[in-house]
Formats: C-alpha cells, sequence, structure tokens
C-alpha cells in the first residue's frame, strides 16, 4: 500500500475508501500525521486494518489509531464495530492477553521531599512478582477463582478486602462484564492462570513510579486528584496465562468452524462466529471472565502497591493512594453507539468516552472518562480526557501508547540491557529488571515518539491532554 | 543436514523460520526452539517422565501452530520446557502423536503468549521442509 491510496479527509485523518478493495465492507480511517502516516505504511499494519474491515457484520468504518503498528491478524492499534446480533466477534480482535490495560494511582507525596526513590522501587519489586512464572500472592481455591472469574474486582475488595469501594467506581465497567461464565473458560487456562493473580508478566507489562511534570488541564487534573510535583504509580499488565490460553482455545475453535457459518477471511488470526452463534456467545462469557481476572490482577497489584506505600512513608493513608482510573486496550464491548448496538472490537486501544457518558462514574460526568497514553520508560507518559467527538469518530476509543517502531531485535542490536540501565540511572530513573535483555528490548528508542502521538489524538478530537508523567522509578518482569 | 532456526524481523512479535530434512524433524525443532524460550535449566537434575501427546487439526500448517501451543501451555503450567520429543508421527497430515520430556526451568523467562495463525506457513522449500511462525509476545 502506498501513500497515494490514502485520501486525506481532515487534519489528522486519512481514508482508505470501501472501493479499494472488493472485499472491504467499510472504508478505514486512520489518525495520523504525515510521519506517523510513514511508519504506519511499513509493515504490514495498513494491510491489517483492511482485512478487519472485511469482517461479516462490520458498520461504519474502522479506525487505526496514532499508534498503529504491524500486529497479527487485527493491528495493534485497531479498532473495529460490529452489528449486534448477528455481526460477528473475534478473538483476534482482541487479542490474547485479554483485557492488558493500564491504571494510574495518584499519591499526595512530594516529589522533591522524599529523596532517593531507590527504596521505593526495590520495595515494590519485591512485593509485585514480575516475572512470567507464577509466584503470585493470593493461593486461591477453585471456587475462589471461579469467584474472580465471575464478579471481577468487585470480589476482591468485597470478599477479601483487597482494594477500596471507591476502587470500583474508577475502573471500567466497575471491574466486572457481568457476561462472564466461568464455565466456558477451559481447566488449561485456569491451571495456566492459577497462581498468577498479582503478577506482572514480561515483555512491555510495568509499574512504574512518575513525577506529575506539567499540567496541561488543571480542573481536569483537579477532578483526576492530579498535582505537579506528587508521585504517581502506573500500573500496566493484563489477564496472563489464563487470558492468553482462552484466546488460544477459541481462535482455534472459530477456525474450525467458519465453514459452518460461511465466512471467509483473508487472515486465519482474524477468526470469529457471529456473536449469537453458540461458539461467539460462549467466546464473549469466557472473554468477560479473563477480563475479570484482569481487573482483579491490577487490583491485586494495587494492593500491594498501597501496601508498600504506607508502609514505607507512614504518615500515609490507603484512601491517600487514589485510583484515578483504570482503563482496559484489548477487549471486545457491547455497546450503544448512536441507537445501535454493536460489538466494538478495541485491540490496542483504550475507551475513550467523552464528558456526560452515562458509563462515566459522576467524578468524571464532566471531565471525560481518563485515558492513559504510556511513552517508553525512558520518556513520559500523557493523562488525558476522553471527548464527546470520540463517539462518532473512532467508537468512543483513543490510543494505548506510543506504539513500537523497531522490532526487539533491532533494540537489542542498538544497546545493551546494562548499558541502558547505566543511562535510565544516570538520567534519575531507578530501574528494576531481572533482565537485561527484556530491558533493551524496551528500550525508549525503540517506541514512537509519545508527544506527537498524543498531539495527534488531541487533533482528531479523540481525547485532549490533561497532565504529563515524567518516570522515576521503572519496574518490569 | 541438522536442523536449523533463525528469528526474523517483526515490530511487535517474535516470528521465527525453522528448516529440517523432514516434517517430523520440524516438529521437533520447533519444540526445541520453544523450550530454549523458557529459561536455563539447571544442572543435573533428573528430566520428566516421558509423556504421550496427540494433537488434531483442521490442516497441516495449522497442526504445527498448535501443536506449539499444546507446548506452551504444558510448559507454563508446571514451568518445564520440553525441548525432548521423540517417537514423533504425523498421520492424515493433521493429526500428531509423539512422547514428550519436561524438564525444570530454573528461572521462568519466556514472554511468549502463544503461536497464531497469521503468516503460518510450512511446506517443502527445495530439497529441506521450512516453517515460518508468528508467536504473540
Amino acid at each position: 500500500m502506498q501513500r497515494d491510496d490514502l485520501i486525506r479527509v481532515a487534519s489528522c485523518v486519512y481514508e482508505v475508501p470501501q472501493s479499494f478493495r472488493a472485499d472491504m465492507l467499510a472504508p478505514a480511517r486512520v489518525y495520523a500525521d504525515e510521519e506517523l502516516l510513514g511508519a504506519m505504511l511499513q509493515g504490514e499494519a495498513m494491510h491489517q486494518l483492511l482485512n478487519v474491515a472485511t469482517l461479516p457484520g462490520v458498520t461504519q468504518c474502522v479506525y487505526g489509531m496514532p499508534d498503529m503498528h504491524e500486529g497479527y491478524g487485527f493491528p495493534v492499534g485497531g479498532v473495529a464495530a460490529t452489528r449486534m446480533p448477528h455481526g460477528v466477534v473475534s478473538p483476534g480482535g482482541v487479542g490474547f492477553d485479554i483485557n492488558c490495560g493500564v491504571r494510574l494511582l495518584t499519591t499526595p507525596l512530594p516529589r522533591k521531599e522524599l529523596g532517593d526513590l531507590t527504596p521505593l522501587v526495590h520495595e515494590l519489586s519485591r512485593s509485585i512478582p514480575a516475572g512470567a512464572g507464577k509466584e503470585g500472592p493470593l493461593e486461591l481455591a477453585p471456587a475462589e477463582l471461579d469467584g474472580v472469574l465471575e464478579q471481577g474486582s468487585p470480589y476482591l475488595v468485597r470478599e477479601k478486602g483487597l482494594g477500596l469501594p471507591q476502587d470500583l467506581d474508577h475502573t471500567e465497567s466497575g471491574g466486572c462484564l457481568p457476561a462472564a461464565n466461568p464455565g466456558q473458560v477451559s481447566e488449561r487456562a485456569k491451571l495456566r492462570g492459577h497462581g498468577q493473580l498479582g503478577t506482572m508478566g514480561s515483555g512491555n507489562h510495568f509499574v512504574e513510579v512518575q513525577l506529575v511534570e506539567k499540567l496541561y488541564d488543571a480542573p481536569a487534573a483537579a477532578s483526576m486528584g492530579l498535582e505537579e510535583g506528587r508521585l504517581t504509580v502506573l500500573i500496566h499488565t493484563g489477564s496472563r496465562g489464563l487470558g492468553h490460553q482462552v484466546c488460544t482455545d477459541y481462535v482455534r475453535l472459530m477456525d474450525s468452524r467458519l465453514l459452518t457459518y460461511g465466512i471467509t477471511l483473508p487472515d486465519r488470526q482474524l477468526s470469529c462466529a457471529p456473536a449469537d452463534s453458540p461458539e461467539g456467545r460462549a467466546y464473549l462469557s469466557a472473554m468477560a471472565a479473563a477480563a475479570n481476572f484482569a481487573w482483579c490482577n491490577r487490583q491485586l497489584i494495587t494492593d500491594r502497591v498501597r501496601r508498600v506505600l504506607t508502609r514505607l512513608f507512614p504518615s500515609l493513608r490507603p484512601e491517600e493512594v487514589r485510583l484515578v482510573y483504570d482503563v482496559a486496550h484489548n477487549i471486545a464491548k457491547l455497546e450503544e453507539h448512536g441507537g445501535e448496538r454493536v460489538c466494538v472490537h478495541r485491540k490496542g486501544a483504550t475507551r475513550a468516552f467523552g464528558p456526560g457518558h452515562p458509563e462515566l462514574p459522576p467524578t468524571y460526568r464532566e471531565t471525560g472518562q481518563p485515558v492513559f497514553i504510556p511513552g517508553s520508560m525512558g520518556t513520559g507518559s500523557y493523562v488525558m480526557a476522553g471527548m464527546g467527538t470520540s463517539e462518532q469518530r473512532s467508537w468512543g476509543s483513543a490510543c494505548h501508547g506510543a506504539g513500537r517502531s523497531l522490532s526487539r531485535t533491532a533494540a537489542k542490536k542498538q544497546v545493551t540491557g546494562a548499558q541502558l540501565r547505566r543511562e535510565l540511572e544516570a538520567g534519575g530513573i531507578v530501574v528494576r529488571c531481572p533482565s537485561n535483555q527484556g530491558l533493551a528490548e524496551e528500550a525508549p528508542f525503540a517506541y514512537k515518539d509519545v508527544e506527537r502521538v498524543a498531539e495527534v489524538v488531541e487533533c482528531a478530537g479523540l481525547a485532549r491532554r490533561v497532565a504529563r508523567l515524567r518516570p522515576l522509578g521503572v519496574i518490569k518482569g | 543436514m541438522r536442523p536449523q532456526s533463525r528469528s526474523e524481523e517483526h515490530v511487535g512479535e517474535w516470528k521465527v523460520t525453522l528448516w529440517a530434512d523432514t516434517p517430523e524433524g520440524l516438529f521437533v525443532e520447533a519444540a526445541r526452539v520453544l523450550a530454549r524460550q523458557c529459561g536455563p535449566l539447571p544442572g543435573g537434575e533428573a528430566p520428566d517422565e516421558w509423556e504421550r501427546i496427540e494433537v488434531a487439526a483442521a490442516d497441516f500448517p495449522s497442526l504445527l501452530a498448535d501443536w506449539l501451543n499444546e507446548l506452551l501451555g504444558r510448559s507454563e503450567i508446571g514451568a518445564r520446557a520440553y525441548g525432548e520429543v521423540r517417537n514423533l508421527r504425523l498421520d492424515d497430515g493433521a493429526r500428531l502423536q509423539a512422547e514428550v520430556r519436561g524438564r525444570p526451568v530454573r528461572e521462568w523467562r519466556s514472554s511468549l503468549k502463544a503461536a497464531t495463525y497469521h503468516g503460518l506457513e510450512l511446506g517443502r522449500s527445495g530439497p529441506r521442509w521450512k516453517a515460518v511462525v508468528l508467536f504473540d509476545v
């Protein structure tokens, strides 16, 4: 695909018309500037977005967020909606890490009074198992795991006392998708997830201690409890092995049923089934259970963060470590848009509802939903607020990060983990990562410029900047 | 010739190309490549007992992805690397029987979530067999 195949329809908006390919059922739009667009045109990302536009029941338009890059099946940063009840649901449109997401905690701790943050970062890394194995802090009996899968965060907060009631108001969907059915989750998935609750995992997952560096919108920042110079903690993880196995199971199942439903796809990883078919309903129930597991995972990590902070800073009360919001960025959700019931697939994309949306808690009714755009461990992250225009422009979505621009192999060719560790520490960032290789793979230069990405998100009317956060401590798996 | 593998460039995930003289050799090499991702093995520890595995798939290429996902799931549950394979038999083009043996991993390092069907290739390449698999990381 060439640059000339896209039509510039507005500032930061480019479109590939439906007529571009005979099998497309909707046009494709991407939000980018010329430089980000150039990056999208390298590799398969655009081609993959056009493939998404062939899914049965896809409606209006499919969207590529400013951080879009090549994935498998769906591109990372792809958003598509299918008409309910007969349009399809695609496990590949959610991804293996179901409800991978981000949550931000604020504290009243002023950076300038804290001195060396090494003990804090060290204690956090000890309390939050980072590796890919199963070292979770909570042993769950089978019935308790079912409680997690069926009830999500409310189960941990209300039944186990692991969190505060106000955490639930500030979690997307209250931390629970009610369609969850643990019976649709395979035993293998449960075995993979057993012992992983409260663990971060590896890859690009992290817990980051940050400083609120700059406010762009003071009233919105105030509604989120963000004050310049204060410490925050950003948590990025998902549903671990349990979610990975749910996706594996249902991609395989739906791939075997494509002929039954007369579905032809340009990429088998887009395998799907009508949402109202037995396979579609089963997947939506299993996906919801895995999403609930992921919310519980981030909730349990939140509890660990609170314990560490209140131990190291005894004057701090648990309720002062406030959850700003928790958003999913790999999920399929049944939503109403313009009076139409649709299944919105967000693969590497964040929900970004604007002010007044009935699903937002009272705290954010005027501000819009908090949206987090982590950059990289060496640069910074943005807190944004969803805009009402996102409803018409992206099914109420925005991007989920800066997006990779370099492969892991290429990153490792440019820097060693030890070098990078020294560079970050010289820049005042405390690093805890057991693997030098894993650290090098996530080098800041392997990601796109988060400033540019945030500018495009705002220019496109998806979300507006509220605050910029600067990393002070990074814990990686 | 010895089986071979090579990591390919991919911006977000892990893409690997495998070569072997026979299709069976390709499946064995795939298991070895996956096991190497799990992490270091402690020296001197006895391996587990041999376990029998059967995998059936929709077609021959997806059999490779399903085989890898079977091993990946077992590995993660037991924190074991299944790099040893014997008596591997391919039937009807989309069915596999084999015996595998795991070893405990000292420090689990794999960041692989699953083998995908995206861009999956398996077939003859000149005198050898070749496969391309993309893993989600």
